[in-house]
């Protein structure tokens, strides 16, 4: 699958063997005014591939610098349409940048016992 | 030695591209006056937030299509103010004082942006968010108020860089 370019930001997917996760790598600030323009196709079409796989998704947000509600928004319908079609998504960032946790972990009011969200902080 | 004044006040022309040249602009000066990243980090991200929703708020069907942009404090205390044309002022400055009570509702900002995240899951792609607030509430702790200034609404946050000088909620009630 491709990955996605769009203003400050790049996304890089990438997936080991055919039964590894699906991994998307963020990447620069994630500042657009509707970024879930953008995001919404892309994540459809990454929760399809991952459906066929039966493989689960990673989104790697370690290296962003930024993101705005609106991003934090699009992760979120994306957590809730990733749990609706059965994929486990997994969302990965650093606790040791103080914004990442603060904007992240608040993340984990999602995480059911399905299994289908996890949160892990690196 | 007592504790230094600073302060940018700039007026901004209303394009959505100017929002990541301030944010990058305070982060950057934030970065010359102190050594503390995490400071840097949650003034630019309150900049961020208040400037995204007064570009998308705001009124900008007249001639002047520019908002002001304030950051002003001394020592460890800072506060954002923006400050935007509305067309229906009574309306806007009503809806921004719904959003503060419903944070100052919870018993602390990080619960109030954990259940707007849940709404926010719950709603249609496209609807309006509303997050920002809760968000920069959560935060940096700050303190967030609003005023009626004519035919503008004047939001400020107001962030303490040291530890424990805002309010638990994050917010003061209007």
């Amino acid at each position: 699958m491709n990955g996605l370019v769009v203003g400050d930001l790049a996304l890089v997917t990438e997936q080991t063997g055919t039964h590894g996760p699906l991994c998307v790598f963020w990447r620069g600030k994630s500042n657009e005014r509707d970024p879930g323009k953008v995001l919404r196709p892309f994540f459809a079409t990454l929760l399809d591939l991952a459906r066929q796989r039966r493989t689960p998704v990673e989104l790697h947000l370690g290296a962003i610098e930024y993101v705005n509600s609106s991003t934090l928004s699009a992760i979120v319908r994306l957590i809730r349409e990733s749990r609706d079609a059965g994929v486990k998504l997994v969302i990965v960032y650093d606790g040791g940048r103080n914004w990442q946790r603060l904007a992240f972990d608040p993340l984990s009011v999602f995480v059911t016992d399905d299994g289908l969200f996890e949160l892990r902080a690196m | 030695m007592s504790a230094f004044r600073f302060t940018i006040d700039v007026p901004i022309r209303s394009e959505w591209s100017n929002i990541d040249l301030l944010f990058t602009s305070v982060k950057a000066c934030f970065a010359a006056m102190m050594m503390d990243v995490d400071g840097c980090e949650t003034v630019a991200t309150v900049a961020g937030e208040l400037l995204e929703n007064a570009v998308k708020y705001g009124d900008w069907s007249g001639s002047n299509r520019t908002f002001r942009f304030h950051v002003f404090g001394e020592g460890r205390r800072a506060s954002i103010a923006v400050e935007n044309p509305v067309s229906d002022p009574e309306h806007a400055l009503s809806a921004i004082e719904e959003v503060l009570g419903w944070i100052a509702s919870f018993p602390s900002a990080a619960s109030a942006f954990q259940a707007r995240l849940v709404e926010v899951a719950d709603a249609e792609a496209g609807e309006s968010s509303r997050l920002g607030l809760a968000r920069i509430a959560h935060q940096s702790n700050c303190r967030l108020r609003a005023e009626r200034i004519g035919d503008a609404i004047r939001v400020v946050a107001d962030v303490s860089l040291s530890e424990g000088d805002a309010s638990p909620s994050g917010v003061t009630a209007p």
